[in-house]
């Protein structure tokens, strides 16, 4: 047994699934994770999670900003600081937010707080962008 | 004595009243619902954060900033949560006289305490008392989103690091059940864990692999399990206003209903006694006319 466990502030989004292979994006680079991986514990930034459930050839996306993940010898838990499936995502204000933050990006007169904040809400739209995508 | 019409358009107030009274306490038993089930939600991953914490710090030894216990603070925040909106029975009055009474209390202990107010009541309270609050926010427990307490969250962190303070308490009203809560005072920075907490054997396997380092996790995980605890203490806030407004309301929509029923009596009393008066009136009328 190999299950995948995701909870949110708000929700659990995954409990206890059976789970062939998890595609998490660390915070030092994306991690792809089957059963007998070695332990270990982690961050992951801003990005597109996929799992894919035992005996099923298909990858569930979701978007995730900041979480912890840690790798046991009998699953993969996560906790997530948001958690949306591709049905939650709408495609129009995703591109709009992208489009916004690129453009306030680009403004030579902002400070250092807000080209994190801008950066950050680039990133999610772009994430979320890429979760319909595939 | 009042007349009959007063007594009348009494009554047809107190039934406004009343109908007032019960729509917001369906309301607000709609709306404790959806923060009861915020709290439930939340339960897991709060759980699940501060347990990883202690066992990573412990079993690492990674000492922090927002862990270690300043021996002898100075300079201390207060922070206290009320709601926006009156009519909640004695939710708003508790907390604030709690704050009042812990505020005097420990004033001459440390050598700063500044209140930061969430919640209009709260700062018109202290404002009222001539303590000006250092800050006072306001609509956010209306439409409470993990964002938003984030954002607080990371006001407060930022006090805290720049060394404005040394410790942020926090008092606010525990949700217990629908009808009843708690004030309670809590620490909140710095952080208390507990070796109490520690069962996670992945931490004990000699081959476990951190990425990134033990002393990054620790700091992102506080960092997310502080914002974490604020968005819960507000969560907990607004559910026990939900439930203290309804248990307010059904008292009031109770005693409507007896004032009108008080009421309602003391109008057929008079009805007949006019009535009777009339029937005498008439009656003795006739007879001296036949007399």
């Amino acid at each position: 047994m190999f299950t995948l466990n995701l909870v949110t502030p708000e929700k659990k989004m995954v409990t206890d699934q059976e789970v062939e292979e998890v595609i998490a994006p660390g915070s030092e680079g994306q991690m792809d994770i089957f059963p007998g991986h070695a332990p270990l514990v982690g961050t992951m930034m801003t990005g597109v999670l996929k799992y894919r459930l035992k005996d099923s050839s298909t990858y569930t996306p979701v978007v995730v900003s900041w979480g912890y993940i840690a790798v046991h010898p009998d699953g993969v838990s996560i906790l997530a600081e948001t958690a949306e499936s591709v049905e939650e995502i709408d495609r129009k204000r995703a591109e709009e937010a992208a489009e916004k933050a690129r453009k306030n990006l680009v403004d030579p007169y902002i400070d250092g707080d807000q080209i994190e904040k801008f950066q950050r809400k680039l990133n999610r739209a772009n994430a979320r962008l890429d979760a319909l995508n595939n | 004595m009042a007349n009959l019409k007063d007594i009348r358009s009494r009554i047809g107030s107190v039934k406004n009243t009343q109908q007032i009274t019960r729509a917001m306490k369906m309301v607000s038993a709609a709306k404790l619902r959806r923060a009861q089930n915020n709290i439930v939600n939340l339960r897991p991953y709060a759980k699940e954060l501060l347990k990883v914490i202690a066992d990573i710090s412990i079993t690492q030894r990674v000492s922090h900033p927002l862990l270690n216990p300043v021996a002898d603070p100075k300079n201390v925040l207060l922070v206290v949560i009320t709601s926006d909106r009156g009519l909640c029975g004695g939710f708003n009055a508790n907390i604030n006289r709690f704050a009042m009474n812990y505020y005097k209390e420990n004033q001459s202990k440390y050598e700063t305490m500044d209140l930061l107010c969430v919640g209009r009541k709260a700062g018109e309270f202290f404002k009222k008392r001539g303590v000006t609050p250092k800050k006072t926010i306001l609509n956010l427990a209306r439409e409470i989103s993990y964002d938003l307490a984030a954002d607080v969250a990371n006001d407060l962190m930022e006090h805290f690091t720049e060394g404005h303070y040394d410790s942020i308490y926090l008092i606010y009203n525990e949700f217990k059940s629908a009808i009843s809560q708690e004030v309670v005072c809590e620490r909140l920075l710095p952080i208390e864990v507990k070796e109490a907490h520690l069962n996670d054997e992945i931490l004990a396997s000699p081959d476990l692999i951190f990425e990134p380092a033990p002393e990054k996790i620790i700091e992102d995980l506080l960092v997310k399990h502080f914002s974490i605890q604020v968005y819960r203490c507000l969560s907990e806030s607004v559910a026990a206003e939900h439930g203290a407004r309804m248990a307010a309301m059904e008292n009031a929509t109770k005693n409507a209903g007896e004032m009108i029923s008080n009421l309602t009596l003391t109008y057929n009393k008079m009805r007949q006694a006019a009535i009777t008066t009339e029937l005498i009136e008439i009656t003795s009328g006739a007879e001296a006319l036949n007399g």
